[in-house]
């Protein structure tokens, strides 16, 4: 198990930083809808992209996203999966925090847990977010849209999860009473070396 | 009314300047010795780590230009904000016990004198200052200018007082952060944001409250007057789309723990062991004031949408328009008291370590050694890079100033995070990987930003700099034969 980890975890972590780097180069060869060609003086066109914003017509310093389900067609998939290897890329970075000697110890089941969790809850996002972008927009929840509800209230809040499992485990296995006298002979023969010098 | 909303305002104002000089005062006496001007000494507590961690992130930018993008883009730049609890478990569970302890063991003063001795290179070393000081240059100028303008509209809009240019706002608002920050070095600077942390909390949740107030029926009358405008504002990704939004949540949620001026302060607590409570004090405080950037943003959109204000000039006026014509005049003191707050305690986070990196690692990294008297060339540093920061922003244009401050975050992000974070966790990690990963990302952040190069789907080019960065990161370290290390570097990466 020790080997495992030592020897896996950074792989694992590559592994998905690749996955992300092609999802990033899917997305930059996914056509931006929806665009209007728009012909200038001078004869030629430029491609005016919509899909980022336009200029909210009453207001001008505002901008509005306008038809969400046709600018999310070629993207909102895409999303979920950049969404998921960021969850993961983070959930993996955790660990590689708390291993120890190649362990992950008791922190190995609430990691994974949690991990899951993050990821169902961005999953959730892309369902709901689906479900409001053809129009489901009546359900406010706690004072807001559903997917919105679930970025405020899901997205927000749940890594207080990792914070509570650092809490539980600072003592008996992140930082142990050992450590810290580990650290002070580690510190008292420096102080020596550097007073030697 | 207004005459005594203003002058209110202002006395609140003054009285936080007083604050600052009073504790640069006290700092002063305090500071003996570089360690002392660049790590307060290792002594700092619970609530100073936390408040000096939380307020050092949310600057200025999330007092003026938070709100404003909320207004302008609606929920997209939220992500930057419901990234902080993630944020905040990378840093802790990364960054923080690491860091603490090679500053203890060696008793460094910087974060490149960690990054030296990690990798065992003086290249690592003058890189990872490099990446510093470009980004402190960037940054700086982009908070010297927003307390410039801050302070002019606000001694402006008093009666008795003659119309000031920009420049002695400038002046003035540069002087009061140059005193404490050169007086009493970065124990002045955490103890005034431990006040800076207190009234941005104060100030966050009494804008949440007034903004509920200001706008008729409260929240769900105002997100349905946004909905009913345009569905896609407060929807989960905001104007930008799903791809901008979710590049923004990489970039502030890993970004954070590679923001030299945040880290820096996780070297600076009295005992390690006092992380499990800093984790949790600084997660709440950083939480409820960042009620300011969303209240402030949903209900200035609504209003104006609704018909209840008239359009912004642009949309950085939202804070203060919204506190103007909102809020009581003493909440509105105290927020622009907060507002201050906010870029100082950023702004002196910077001074310091800009001016470590230019008179502790440089010239190590150059001669293999220190200056002498470094506490007196820390003060001088401090002071030449405030001005040269000063006449830098006076002197250029404002699209330079912004592209500098928005340079900033990605840069020391994509450099950063995989030198730090990754690095102190991983012995397998590389010192060329290290470089590599510094040089990669200054060049495609440099480059993405001067060629105005428009990244697809509105993804933030920092965030693509990030992950090419990590990439080539783990990618180098995995494809060269691990180096020994020596063993007391071995022995703290085994803790």
């Amino acid at each position: 198990m020790r080997v495992e980890v030592r020897m896996k975890l950074p792989w694992f972590i590559f592994i998905v930083l690749l996955a992300t780097c092609v999802v990033i180069g899917v997305v930059f060869v996914t056509p931006q809808v929806p665009y209007e060609d728009v012909v200038l003086e001078d004869g030629t066109t430029r491609r005016v992209i919509k899909s980022k914003g336009v200029p909210h017509p009453d207001f001008p310093t505002m901008l509005q996203g306008g038809p969400g389900a046709e600018r999310h067609s070629t993207t909102l998939w895409l999303g979920w999966a950049f969404a998921t290897l960021q969850v993961i890329f983070f959930g993996a970075c955790l660990a590689m925090g708390m291993t120890r000697h190649g362990s992950l110890g008791p922190t190995k089941a609430p990691i994974l847990v949690g991990t899951t969790i993050h990821a169902a809850i961005f999953a959730a996002l892309i369902l709901a977010y689906n479900g409001y972008m053809h129009g489901a927009t009546d359900t406010l929840v706690l004072g807001f849209p559903l997917p919105t509800a679930l970025m405020f209230y899901a997205v927000w809040t749940f890594p207080v999860f990792f914070m509570v499992l650092y809490y539980r485990v600072f003592d008996s296995w992140f930082f142990t009473a050992e450590d810290a006298k580990r650290v002070e002979e580690i510190a008292a023969a420096q102080r020596q070396m550097r007073e030697a010098e | 009314m207004e005459d005594s909303r203003n002058f209110i305002v202002l006395f609140c104002l003054f009285l936080y300047f007083a604050l600052c000089i009073g504790v640069g005062i006290w700092a002063m006496r305090r500071t003996k010795s570089s360690a002392d001007f660049f790590m307060a000494g290792r002594e700092l507590g619970i609530i100073v780590t936390a408040f000096a961690l939380f307020s050092s992130t949310l600057s200025g930018f999330g007092f003026v230009g938070g709100p404003g993008l909320v207004y302008a883009m609606g929920t997209t730049s939220i992500w930057m904000i419901v990234c902080g609890t993630i944020a905040t478990c990378f840093s802790f569970f990364l960054v923080a016990k690491r860091l603490r302890i090679f500053s203890e063991v060696y008793q460094t003063v910087s974060l490149p004198d960690a990054v030296a001795l990690r990798y065992g290179s003086e290249v690592s070393r003058f890189l990872t200052a490099l990446a510093i000081i470009l980004g402190v240059v960037g940054y700086l100028a982009a908070q010297i200018m927003a307390m410039a303008v801050v302070l002019q509209e606000i001694l402006n809009g008093v009666d008795w007082i003659p119309e000031l240019s920009l420049g002695m706002c400038m002046a003035i608002s540069c002087a009061v952060l140059v005193f404490y920050c050169v007086t009493g070095g970065i124990i002045a600077g955490v103890y005034t944001d431990v006040v800076q942390g207190a009234v941005m909390m104060a100030a966050g949740v009494l804008v949440l409250f007034a903004a509920i107030a200001a706008v008729d029926g409260g929240v769900v009358a105002g997100v349905t007057t946004i909905m009913n405008d345009d569905p896609e504002a407060i929807g989960p990704w905001g104007t930008l789309g799903v791809m901008g939004a979710l590049s923004y949540f990489l970039l502030f949620a890993v970004g954070a723990c590679g923001q030299p001026h945040i880290v820096t302060k996780l070297m600076m607590n009295k005992k390690i062991t006092d992380f499990k409570k800093i984790i949790l004090v600084s997660t709440v405080a950083g939480t409820v004031a960042a009620f300011l950037w969303i209240a402030i943003g949903l209900a200035m959109r609504a209003l104006v949408v609704g018909g209840d204000h008239p359009e912004l000039g642009q949309p950085d006026d939202a804070a203060y328009a919204f506190l103007q014509s909102y809020a009581h005049p003493v909440l509105a003191g105290i927020v622009f008291a907060g507002l201050f707050a906010a870029i100082m305690s950023t702004a002196d986070g910077f001074l310091n370590i800009g001016a470590a990196a230019i008179i502790h690692d440089i010239p190590k990294a150059l001669t293999g050694k220190p200056l002498n008297r470094e506490l007196f060339w820390a003060r001088v540093a401090t002071l030449v890079l405030a001005v040269f920061a000063a006449v830098f922003v006076r002197f250029s244009s404002t699209d330079l100033v912004a592209l500098l401050g928005a340079f900033g975050w990605g840069t020391f992000a994509a450099a950063l995070v995989p030198t730090v974070a990754i690095g102190f966790n991983w012995k397998r990690a590389s010192a060329l990987a290290a470089n590599v990963a510094i040089i990669t990302s200054l060049t495609v952040n440099f480059v993405i930003e001067i060629a105005a190069i428009q990244v697809p789907h509105g993804i933030h080019g920092g965030a693509i700099a990030l992950i090419i960065s990590l990439t080539l990161f783990f990618g180098i370290s995995l494809s060269t034969q691990p180096k020994k290390l020596p063993e007391d570097i071995e022995a703290i990466m085994d803790l």
